[in-house]
């Protein structure tokens, strides 16, 4: 029995949510999927803070990054988790619609493992996570090569 | 001859000399040999004291030693028990095996020959064996028991032993009582041999040891001769004369007496204490006379030797003198002779006539020549009276003349005759004639006759008369040369010609009361002194030099002057003959010369100075060199300006300093301007000038002593002026001129300056003008670069959120539509699918639109990063992707040479991807799709080419080909949003190029951009 970790995806819009989900669902990579709705719950989480005090002591597979949101915008979550000792070595994947040579460089900077641009078509966005299923999820080895 | 002595009283001085060395030296000699003679003596008598004292001391210690050890052996504790017991026991054989060892053992320790042990009445006791015999006396023995103390025998000469011996009683004591005597045999040999041998001298010393016995004299050791026995003498104690009979009666010292054997001799005597003996040494005077006789034979010898030295010495000298009188008497009569023959020579053969007469006036020689003068011949005249021959009369008078012999006899002196005589000779001719006459002295002095001489003055005559008319030539020569000439005395006087005093304006009588000091200019009055000076230390001959005459009016003439010393026979400066010639004409003409080339030079110098120099240091320079020419200690130098105020940038510093001016430059304004000369000389335009001091003065200015204003004018405008001041002398007319010339020298270049000057400051306006425009608009351009900027950045930050807000609705249209139908596909009519479709399309074209617009925005954004690189393998690249893009299509790529360009690469990239892409997609149609690219280099840029064999396009709509969104076919035709050209040119223009295009409707189209060579993209 293949023991599906968690992966966390942490996305303001409640419509990226959905879509993302449902991307992560036709992989039957959905089962053990938390949101967290910004930067800070997303730190919140995996520091055992606030809410998150006494959950289940488990580190998420990997986690699915956008980088638009409030309050904090993903760059700086990355920053935050490359920054924790405790935190660092897991794995971080961005998913955002910018193909910002910026945000890009900023990213890789920080030692981010992927950079996923999100794109229009939902079917090439369901191949996208479909291919982070399979590495992250089932397989949990890091990727050899980036997907832009 | 006085030098010659009589013989006797030479005699006389050599044996007074002779005597008193003889005595001197003989009794110097007999002090010496007294002198040594002591000496001698004394040192003998010294030496003999000393071996006296010596050997007295010696022989003391000795017998001291020997008492010592006796004593101590006869007192010695163990010795005395022993010899107790002894005397108990006598008998007993141990005791006296015990004594003889003792014995023994003393014996040899002390080296005694023997050692006796005696009763108190001198009975042998020990040793038992043999009959010893001793030789002291009995009564000897007797004194020692009585004094309780050590005694000795005398030294004695033992037959058997044939050696000289001394024995020492000693008594044994017990308790104060002599129970024994030891009497000790001590082998003295030893002891007297090394006592004879030191220092006992020479042979000639003798010394004995002597005693008494009763009245004889016993000589107990004859040290000379110690292997030999003692002797008995015949010698009593009596004997006044015997060193030995002496020292017997208790004589001590040098004693001089007859020994034994009757020799006179040298003798020291001495008592040994504590004994009766007598210590005699001796020496035979005949030793010490001896020694005095060879010094006294020296010293004979010696002074014989001086005496005979002297002796000889003064005999060579007065030889030797007597020789040099003899020899000079010789000489003195050679030379006598000598000078007699020369005189007669001489009286012989000199022209000059020559009677001797004796003391009374009678002719008693006469020479060849008087004999030619008087007519007389030799004969004739010898013993006739002098006046008969020598016939004098006065030339003028005719009155006969009487030579005054009787005077010169008299008086003895040389003497004249009286003036003006001539001689009337035996022919009656009448003769003129200089004589004198002269004392004949013998050699005592007394006047033994006279003798005239006398000369035929004919020629002499002739020639005074000759000089005097050459002299009176010279005179008019030198009083009517048109030149000035002088006969300057040494002393300064002044004899001069007519055209000398013409010159001088001075008669010559006045000039005969004057020195040449006293007419010439003052200054030059040294360096006339210094040449006279030189002309009679004799460093030159003659000398020429101008000089300037102050002549009787006072005024001042220039001349050139030639002086020539003339020195008389002897050498001695005589008078300087100074020729003068007037050369004031000449002077004045060098002077204007000279004024003329200075005023020239000082014109070039000013001229130099415009034409090198800038600025106001011009004006300082100009000043500076007109104060120079002028010699003048302040000045100003200004210039007029447009208001018609006078500009003044330079001025002497002093002017400055005490006028208290700050400004480089002053400004008089003109109706500050008063009445001094100044303004007078720049409103009247003329030069304004005084000599007399300045009255005006402004307190706290300098004192202008002397000034000349002079306006600079052009063209009849005053344009400057200069102002010189306070030089030593006065301005004259001559510096009003030079000034005047300098001032039109300057005029028109000062002027040309001062336009010159004006244009430049306008040109120096117009510039700063320029600059602050310049700036401002840099000012203008930096701000506007600064808000492209902002506007750049804004774009920026628009266009990366736009990209992201654009998109996230349109993935979620797309997306849940996809959502939608995969989740609700069955419930769904087909129509409705459909629809559903066409929505995601759409949604999806506008993401490339998007994108597109993106990119535009981007390569219009983005930095270009320029590097050199090739086109080829970008080209290839580019197409192997088209070829897998569209693998199902045949198309055919025609590669031209393409170059090395400069430029971003993925920019143009993106403009070839594009170019190709397009290519590609409007060739869609044809079977074979013929793609080529090209380039073709120019001078400065390459031209690039994309040619198709597409579908073209309407030339007539080519200007909106490369806009944006703009597309000349529709969507349905080709797909394609319409950015691809309005990126590429967007690049190309960014690379510093152009692009463009070429097509037929239908054929194909070729597109065409250009790129520079050098890479002149934007900055």
């Amino acid at each position: 029995m293949i023991i599906l970790k968690t992966i966390q995806l942490v996305e303001d819009d409640p419509r990226d949510v959905e879509l993302t989900t449902e991307a992560l669902k036709e992989n039957h990579l959905a089962n053990k999927l938390v949101i967290a709705n910004d930067g800070v719950e997303a730190l919140e989480y995996l520091r055992y803070k606030g809410k998150f005090k006494d959950r289940r002591p488990e580190d998420p597979a990997v986690i699915l990054l956008d980088i638009k949101m409030p309050r904090m915008n993903g760059i700086e979550v990355l920053r935050h988790i490359r920054n924790d000792e405790k935190l660092n070595k897991l794995p971080v994947v961005m998913l955002t619609s910018s193909s910002e040579e910026p945000d890009l460089k900023a990213c890789y900077e920080l030692g981010v493992n992927a950079y996923v641009v999100k794109p229009v078509e939902f079917k090439e966005f369901m191949e996208a996570v479909k291919l982070l299923g399979v590495f992250w999820g089932l397989l949990n080895e890091l990727p050899i090569q980036n997907h832009n | 001859m006085s030098k010659i002595m009589p013989e006797y009283r030479i005699k006389q001085r050599f044996i007074i000399i002779i005597t008193a060395i003889i005595v001197v030296s003989l009794s110097v000699g007999y002090f010496f040999y007294r002198i040594e003679q002591n000496a001698i003596r004394k040192s003998h008598e010294d030496f003999l004291h000393s071996v006296s004292e010596l050997k007295t001391d010696q022989l003391v210690q000795w017998l001291a030693v020997r008492k010592s050890d006796i004593s101590t052996i006869s007192n010695s504790y163990y010795f005395k028990i022993l010899l107790s017991t002894y005397l108990q026991d006598r008998s007993n054989p141990k005791l006296i095996k015990e004594l003889s060892e003792k014995f023994d053992i003393d014996k040899v320790s002390y080296y005694y020959r023997e050692i006796i042990l005696c009763n108190n009445n001198g009975e042998i006791l020990f040793p038992t064996t043999k009959q010893k015999q001793y030789f002291s006396s009995e009564a000897l023995i007797m004194e020692t028991v009585k004094t309780k103390n050590t005694a000795f025998s005398d030294f004695y000469f033992s037959d058997s032993s044939r050696q000289h011996l001394i024995e020492f009683v000693s008594p044994v004591l017990e308790n104060e009582n002599v129970i024994a005597v030891l009497i000790f045999v001590v082998d003295a040999q030893k002891f007297l041999n090394y006592y004879s041998k030191l220092q006992l001298g020479s042979d000639n010393y003798e010394n004995f040891l002597v005693r008494s016995r009763g009245d004889s004299i016993q000589y107990m050791i004859d040290f000379s001769d110690i292997k030999s026995s003692v002797q008995y003498g015949r010698m009593t104690i009596t004997n006044k004369n015997l060193p030995s009979a002496k020292v017997l009666t208790g004589f001590e010292g040098i004693f001089e007496g007859v020994d034994f054997k009757g020799i006179e001799v040298l003798s020291y005597v001495k008592k040994i204490p504590g004994t009766d003996w007598g210590l005699v040494t001796k020496i035979d005077k005949s030793h010490i006379s001896r020694h005095i006789t060879s010094t006294l034979i020296l010293i004979v010898l010696l002074s014989t030797a001086i005496i005979a030295l002297t002796g000889i010495g003064i005999l060579l000298l007065f030889n030797h003198r007597e020789k040099k009188t003899l020899s000079e008497i010789v000489s003195k009569q050679s030379q006598l002779l000598q000078v007699r023959e020369e005189t007669q020579a001489v009286l012989y053969s000199i022209g000059e006539g020559v009677i001797t007469t004796d003391k009374k006036g009678i002719i008693n020689g006469i020479n060849p020549a008087a004999q030619k003068i008087t007519g007389w011949t030799e004969n004739e005249c010898i013993g006739q009276t002098l006046e008969k021959v020598f016939n004098i009369v006065n030339e003028d008078s005719s009155e006969t003349v009487l030579p005054p012999i009787a005077r010169i006899v008299q008086e003895g002196q040389i003497t004249g005759f009286s003036n003006h005589t001539v001689l009337i000779n035996r022919h009656g001719d009448t003769i003129p004639i200089s004589e004198n006459g002269a004392p004949i002295k013998d050699e005592t002095g007394n006047v033994r006759g006279a003798v005239i001489a006398f000369r035929d003055q004919t020629k002499e005559r002739s020639l005074l008369k000759a000089i005097t008319e050459s002299q009176k030539n010279f005179r008019t020569l030198f009083e009517n040369s048109p030149t000035g000439k002088s006969m300057t005395g040494v002393d300064g006087s002044l004899l001069v010609n007519r055209a000398f005093s013409e010159i001088t304006g001075y008669s010559r009588e006045e000039l005969k009361n004057k020195k040449w000091q006293e007419i010439i200019h003052p200054d030059d009055i040294s360096k006339t002194s210094d040449i006279v000076a030189s002309l009679i230390e004799g460093k030159t001959t003659q000398a020429r030099l101008e000089q300037r005459f102050i002549n009787k009016k006072g005024e001042i003439v220039w001349t050139d002057v030639s002086i020539f010393l003339q020195r008389d026979e002897l050498g001695k400066p005589e008078y300087f003959i100074t020729t003068v010639i007037d050369i004031t004409q000449k002077k004045a003409d060098e002077d204007a010369l000279r004024r003329s080339s200075f005023e020239l030079k000082v014109r070039n110098e000013i001229v130099e100075v415009f034409l090198s120099e800038s600025g106001d240091q011009i004006y300082s320079a100009v000043l500076q060199i007109i104060l120079e020419a002028f010699r003048s200690r302040f000045g100003i130098f200004g210039y007029i300006d447009e208001n018609g105020d006078l500009i003044v940038p330079t001025m002497t510093v002093e002017v400055r300093d005490r006028c208290n001016i700050q400004d480089k430059t002053v400004k008089f304004e003109k109706q500050t301007w008063g009445d001094s000369s100044l303004p007078t000389a720049i409103r009247e335009k003329r030069i304004v000038y005084s000599n007399a001091p300045s009255s005006n003065i402004t307190e706290g200015h300098i004192q202008i002593n002397r000034h000349i204003s002079m306006p600079i004018i052009h063209m009849d405008r005053v344009i400057g002026l200069i102002q010189i001041a306070n030089r030593e002398t006065d301005y004259i007319e001559s510096d009003l001129e030079l000034i005047e010339i300098l001032g039109k020298t300057i005029a028109p270049i000062l002027d040309a300056r001062l336009i010159a000057e004006n244009e430049e400051a306008k040109r120096k306006e117009a510039e700063s003008q320029l600059k602050i425009l310049n700036l401002d608009l840099e000012n203008r351009v930096s701000k506007r670069t600064e808000q492209l900027e902002a506007a750049n950045k804004e774009l920026e930050a628009f266009s990366y959120s736009v990209s992201h807000d654009l998109r996230a609705p349109l993935r979620h249209i797309s997306g849940y539509i996809d959502l939608m139908e995969k989740k609700f596909a069955g419930s769904l009519p087909a129509k409705a699918r459909q629809y559903l479709e066409i929505v995601t399309d759409s949604a999806a074209q506008m993401g490339t639109l998007i994108d597109d617009l993106l990119q535009f925005s981007r390569t219009g954004r983005v930095e270009m990063h320029q590097i050199k690189f090739s086109l080829m393998p970008m080209i290839s690249e580019i197409i192997d992707q088209m070829k897998t893009d569209n693998a199902e299509r045949k198309i055919e790529f025609i590669i031209g040479n393409l170059p090395e360009v400069n430029g971003d690469y993925n920019l143009l990239r993106q403009v070839l991807y594009n170019l190709l892409s397009n290519s590609v997609k409007y060739s869609a149609f044809r079977d074979k799709a013929i793609i080529e690219i090209n380039c073709e280099s120019g001078e400065k840029e390459h031209i690039f080419s994309v040619r198709d064999n597409g579908v073209g396009f309407d030339m007539a709509y080519s200007h909106k080909l490369f806009g944006v969104f703009q597309r000349l076919h529709s969507s349905t035709e080709f797909k394609g949003t319409g950015i691809g050209l309005a990126n590429v040119r967007r690049i190309v223009t960014r690379h510093g190029g152009r692009v463009w295009a070429e097509s037929e409707l239908g054929s194909g189209s070729v597109f065409y951009f250009t790129l520079l060579i050098e890479g002149g993209a934007e900055k």
